[in-house]
């Protein structure tokens, strides 16, 4: 492990913490739950001098849902508070699936989700439901602040469009649509304290109860330098009721939206079978979802 | 570089402690090391299997990615705060009478998860009891007697519930 | 004998409170005043010459106390079999893996002994590499380590009975293969240590150890020291299972360092190095044919093994013979022929894990026997049961079955698992199966060739209030040795178990050799016995005298010293005796029997203190044969489990839903411990069935360093296994105890395989059965070569100083 040496400073208001980014340049980054950043400093893929702590920052964590049903959770929000709150297992059901799996019950109390986003793993299991659940991210920078889709946030392994001085304050989501579903399905070997091999995030609009696909969005995590759609999945539903075949139809289609490479945890041959597979799965129960949707 | 020491707060099994300690050291490090906290155990310092669990506000997190800086102003909880003047918690007596500890590196991590489990739901279902305790791995025992213990106890603890606090 | 009074209960251990509640202190756990801090400077490269080590800038850095580098160090040769004495403390010339020890330091603190080392500077020369085993081994290959030409580091050529007769009368033959990976210990406590030298030139280890023995005898040797100089302590340790009970630079490095600073040195490996040091399970290609007459009866097995044995040999000598000589039972095998080898490779150097040499080779053997059953149309148990040795029997390499309750086992987990009710009638994707194994209760002879004894032991009565100490240098590791002990002298002497402490681990304490080949139930249980036997009778003896009767008139049981045939004793006098020298006591016994607080303070009385050494060695056992000793044993174990399994056909991940699994210890001192040996060998199994493997990078570095990505179960993963144990009253073990720790782990990897057939009629031959192999082979796809993966897009990859 590399020697790992750096300053902390714990601002109380996000004024603070954008302040003292834009003040230490690279050699600065915000940290929330830490169990990222942390791992990577110690093996040596990061290095860094000040780490901006965001414990104390007020209102950064939470989730809250505006009059109009439009939720937005603080980028300080830890997984297990997701996987915990009602209106979120409810209404954001793909960000709960993926909140209440990954990692492990201390990674979960700790892990948040600005620091899933911001670090911007491939396998990043809050991206893809974000995306399927059109998420719009809040970045806070000295000059003021923008939105970014959470489709456009990412850009590449460890990399996103926020400006080192810019600060994820929070996570926007639309109000959820009547009859609409969504989730989040994942593989991997063992049962817990996993890396995701494959994933898949899906929402689904149905016209009416049992009525066609007026909007599908399809996320695959872990297969591609980021988080990607799947086009190809989408098209194959929208307009059409979703019955076995349909569903089937997309989840095949979606292979073809993957470029997995073969790494230390899967073959790409074996990620491309499980985009089918968890593609369909995450349909499938998107679609149960969308029945018990009460507007 | 050399950043300079912080001087914080820390409130460990009721009492406060008043310590100077560089920025990047872990809760972990300064439990173990300043504090002379050696129950919890360091297995890996990346988090991944649990031996460092402490209960941080209740719940279990793994204190080798907590910085030492950020646990200021919480209640924070290791092994040696779970027995009370002498007397083991229902679950340390259920984890000797049921064989749940080997070489016990496993087990301050694995008693405070069980713990929070206990705390939050007095009454679990095996699954849920094997999801509480998943991030906490134990090479020796294959998790069997360490759920029968989780079982005993909280029957025991649930059994006990208006006889007094046990916290 | 009489009813146990200790005996096959489900007393609880004695340190768990200790561990229960942070008290139990393991190596990291203990300061010492004006201790340092020391850390090692591994290559980086898997081989390389090493032209110039530079560490200038590191003895520049503030904090720092003492940089140690090759020239500083003695270049003696070291290792575990004196035969294979291929190490030493720091490279010379050339570093043969990623992680080899080039130099260390001593500093103030953990922070400042790391910083040091990234500012030693090493000019390296890099050579060729070779990762395959194969490769290793063929014509041309580069020469990793100078004692072992063309890299061929053992080879074992045996054959029993013959095996071209006996092809001939077979009517059923069934070859197969089997590839494992290199596999990792993964106990929850990095190594460490803490050595210090006191002013009279006295060293003092502390070290993570499973033999304090054998780390004494290597420290003493390679630092020119006698063995009265070399004091090992072994604390509380974090599991073994095998690396840790051969000696390692990192000991070494500790005790050179406090030479050199005259202070207290601590040593302590993160969990990457734990990866690198390695000392774990081989990586093995198994090919075997096996043969068996019309009805089922095996007549022969025709055995060709390669061990890739990494860079070094650790017990690696001892691997290559178990691999051959652990198919010898539990079958009754007429003939067998074995051929293995083992292959130097510039990777971690692999060693002794839980089961040691025999593990995948039973994986392989089992999976063929379930192969012969279905051809013959045979059950698989039924097949089994037909060819068990009994107890008596020898096998064809010459293992005595003292005991072996191998049927009974076997009907166990028949009568108690599902077996009945599910075998055939299973739907695809669900399967049952089941396996057998057997494993020796301690090697037959020491790793260096001697005449010691394997355990002394020394059982102490205290002059006052009856209390009984042991002393051993045996090594509770987790495995509950130290209650065992405690629960035997108790049973022997006749106390309850509160009376007798137990202090062990310490190289004061006696020779033991230590916690591996499951050896400490029976022999330092011998040794335990034969001491408290001796006290016991003294005790008898002084009593019987005051009472003007015969040492056979009187037994203690209970903490009671009574009359053997029942009738009251006058014990009068004793007790006011004893009374007046304990007056001010409220608790003095005031009727009933003579307690043994009191006898035994009496005996003190009389003879002084009462202290009786007990020993132990195994008689010479085993054939003629090259090779012979590996395998011998005073007594095994053996062991029976029912798998059932689940696979997802969809995704190819295998769940395993239930383990029954039946043991034959012989007699279980403590149940609950036996048990917890049974179910902690399933939960390793388990994980090299499906999920563990030590991965590399293109350069040789371990690529999965980390618990994260080197897949140990969860408790999500285990299933609940059923436990049962089988009693057989082995002759030569103490109370008829035999092993348990290793021989329980032998039937899970196949038991799984086994009911992964069943489940997919896929026979799997690469080891583990991941999610992907099991999808591959269900569509008949093939996977890429797995061999030098990079990290991938989820790991960002570490920069790395080269």
């Amino acid at each position: 492990m590399t020697v790992v040496r750096f300053d902390v400073i714990q601002p109380r208001t996000v004024a603070e913490a954008v302040a003292a980014l834009q003040q230490a340049g690279e050699l600065a980054q915000p940290v929330a739950g830490g169990t990222d950043i942390l791992r990577d400093l110690r093996l040596g893929s990061k290095k860094l001098e000040l780490l901006v702590s965001l414990d104390r920052v007020a209102d950064l964590a939470g989730v809250r849902q505006e009059d109009d049903g439009a939720f937005t959770i603080g980028a300080t929000t830890t997984m297990a508070h997701l996987a915990g709150s009602t209106p979120v297992v409810e209404r954001l059901s793909a960000l709960a699936d993926a909140a209440g799996w990954m990692g492990s019950p201390q990674v979960r109390n700790r892990a948040t989700f600005g620091g899933n986003l911001c670090n911007a793993r491939p396998c990043a299991d809050t991206a893809p439901p974000a995306m399927v659940l059109g998420a719009e991210l809040e970045l806070q920078g000295p000059a003021g602040s923008r939105r970014v889709p959470a489709g456009e946030f990412m850009t590449g392994p460890g990399q996103t469009v926020r400006r080192g001085e810019e600060l994820l304050r929070a996570v926007r989501f639309p109000a959820p649509a009547p009859h609409s579903g969504s989730a989040f399905f994942t593989v991997t070997n063992r049962k817990a304290v996993e890396i995701t091999i494959t994933s898949a995030a899906a929402w689904l609009r149905l016209e009416e109860a049992g009525g066609p696909v007026v909007e599908a969005r399809v996320a695959l995590g872990s297969v591609a330098p980021r988080p990607i759609r799947a086009p190809g999945a989408e098209a194959e539903l929208v307009g059409k009721v979703p019955d076995e075949a349909v569903l089937q139809a997309a989840a095949r289609a979606a292979v073809a939206d993957a470029t997995p490479i073969d790494d230390l945890r899967a073959a790409a041959v074996y990620r491309r079978w499980m985009v089918e597979a968890m593609v369909k799965r995450a349909l499938l129960r998107a679609l149960e979802r969308c029945g018990r949707q009460t507007p | 570089m050399k950043p300079a020491l912080k001087v914080i707060n820390l409130r460990v099994n009721h009492t406060d402690h008043e310590i100077a300690v560089k920025p990047h050291h872990t809760l972990a490090r300064v439990l173990r090391e300043q504090l002379g906290l050696t129950g919890t155990k360091i297995g890996c310092e990346e988090g991944d299997c649990g031996a460092c669990t402490v209960l941080l506000d209740g719940r279990p997190v793994s204190s080798c990615l907590v910085l030492a800086v950020q646990a200021q102003g919480h209640e924070i909880t290791t092994i040696e705060g779970l027995a009370e003047n002498g007397q083991l918690h229902p679950l340390q007596q259920a984890f000797v009478e049921h064989g749940a500890i080997q070489c016990g590196f496993c087990s301050p991590g694995m008693l405070l998860a069980a713990k929070a489990l206990l705390d939050d739901n007095p009454h679990p279902d095996e699954g849920q009891i094997r999801h509480a305790i998943s991030g906490n791995l134990c090479r020796c025992t294959g998790y069997q007697k360490i759920v029968e213990a989780i079982q005993d106890a909280a029957g025991k603890l649930s059994g006990d519930a208006g006889r007094g606090e046990r916290s | 004998m009489s009813k146990p009074q200790v005996l096959g209960s489900r007393a609880p251990r004695l340190d768990a409170p200790a561990k229960a509640t942070g008290q139990a202190l393991y190596t990291d756990d203990i300061v010492k005043p004006g201790m340092l801090h020391a850390a090692i400077l591994r290559s980086p490269l898997a081989h390389a010459r090493i032209l110039n080590i530079d560490t200038s800038r590191a003895r520049a850095l503030p904090g720092v106390k003492a940089v140690l580098t090759p020239e500083q160090t003695p270049d003696t040769w070291f290792g575990v079999s004196p035969a294979r004495y291929d190490e030493r403390v720091l490279c010379r010339e050339k570093a043969l893996y990623v992680g080899d020890e080039i130099a260390a330091v001593a500093a103030i603190d953990r922070d400042t002994a790391r910083e040091a080392l990234e500012l030693i500077e090493v000019d390296y020369e890099p050579l060729e590499v070779v990762f395959d085993a194969r490769q290793a081994l063929a014509e041309g290959a580069p020469q990793i380590h100078p004692l072992y030409p063309g890299n061929l580091n053992a080879e074992v050529h045996q054959e029993f009975g013959d095996v071209a007769a006996a092809r001939k009368l077979a009517r059923v033959i069934k070859t197969g293969r089997l590839e494992s990976e290199m596999q990792d210990a993964a106990f929850l406590e990095p190594q460490a240590a803490i050595a210090s030298f006191d002013l009279h030139g006295r060293l003092e280890l502390i070290t993570s150890t499973q033999s304090v023995h054998y780390i004494q005898r290597a420290v003493a040797m390679v630092l020119g020291l006698t063995m009265d100089r070399v004091r090992v302590i072994k604390p509380y340790v974090g599991g073994g299972f095998g690396p840790k009970a051969g000696p390692a630079s990192h000991e070494l490095i500790a005790c050179l360092l406090a030479r050199q600073t005259g202070r207290p040195v601590k040593l302590v490996f993160d969990r990457e190095e734990v990866f690198l040091h390695s000392r774990a399970r081989h990586k093995f290609f198994h090919e075997m044919t096996l043969g068996a007459d019309e009805n089922g009866q095996l007549l022969f097995l025709e055995h060709e093994a390669l061990l890739d044995g990494g860079a070094y040999s650790s017990f690696g000598i001892a691997t290559v013979y178990y691999a051959g000589s652990l198919l010898g039972g539990p079958y009754r095998l007429p003939s067998m022929k074995y051929d293995g080898r083992r292959a130097v490779t510039n990777k971690p150097s692999c060693g002794a894990q839980r089961g040691h040499g025999g593990v995948i080779a039973r994986a392989l053997f089992e999976r063929l026997m379930d192969e012969l059953a279905q051809e013959l149309g045979q059950d698989p148990i039924e097949l089994r049961l037909k060819n068990v040795m009994h107890t008596g029997e020898t096998t064809c390499n010459d293992l005595n079955m003292s005991s072996l309750g191998m049927r009974e086992c076997l009907e166990a987990v028949y009568e108690n698992s599902d077996w009945k009710l599910k075998r055939g009638r299973l739907p695809r994707g669900r399967g049952i199966g089941v396996a057998c194994g057997f494993f020796v209760s301690g090697a037959g002879y020491p790793i260096y060739r001697s005449d010691t004894y394997h355990s002394t032991a020394t059982v102490r009565l205290l002059e006052d209030g009856g209390g009984v100490l042991v002393e051993t240098a045996s090594a509770e590791i987790g495995q509950g040795s130290d209650t065992t002990m405690a629960m035997i002298a108790a049973e022997t002497i006749g106390v309850p178990l509160e009376m007798v402490r137990v202090v062990s681990g310490d190289s004061d304490y006696g020779v033991d050799l230590g916690a591996y080949s499951s050896r400490q139930t029976l022999m330092t249980g011998h040794a335990v016995r034969q001491a408290a036997e001796q006290v016991r009778q003294v005790v008898v003896e002084v009593v019987a005298g005051l009472l003007d009767l015969s040492p056979d008139e009187l037994v203690i049981r209970d903490g009671l010293v009574l009359a053997a045939d029942g009738c009251e004793l006058d014990i009068t006098d004793l007790r006011v005796r004893y009374t007046r020298e304990h007056r001010g006591w409220s608790d003095n016994p005031q009727q009933g029997p003579l307690t043994f607080r009191e006898a035994s303070r009496l005996a003190y009385l009389e003879r002084g203190s009462i202290v009786a050494t007990g020993r132990y060695k195994p008689p010479p056992l085993g054939g003629k044969y090259k090779g012979a000793a590996v395998g011998t044993s005073p007594a095994y174990g053996c062991s029976a489990q029912v798998a059932e399994v689940n696979v997802d056909l969809e995704t190819g991940q295998v769940t395993v839903e239930a383990v029954t699994g039946a043991h034959d210890c012989g007699r279980a001192i403590n149940l609950t411990s036996v048990e917890g040996q049974m179910q902690g060998s399933v939960s390793m199994g388990l994980g090299e069935a499906l999920f563990e493997r030590v991965q590399f990078d293109p350069r040789g570095r371990v690529s999965n360093a980390n618990l994260a990505d080197y897949k140990i179960p969860t408790a999500l993963d285990m299933p609940p296994v059923k436990a049962l144990v089988v009693e057989t009253n082995e002759p030569n073990g103490p109370f008829g105890a035999k092993e348990v720790g290793e021989g329980a782990i032998m039937p899970t990897i196949p038991a799984i395989l086994n009911a992964l057939y069943d489940a997919t009629g896929v026979r799997f031959e690469k080891l583990p059965v991941s999610a992907e192999r099991v999808l591959a082979a269900l569509k008949g796809e093939k996977l890429p070569d797995e061999a030098n993966l990079g990290p991938g897009f989820c790991r960002l990859p570490p920069e790395r100083k080269d």
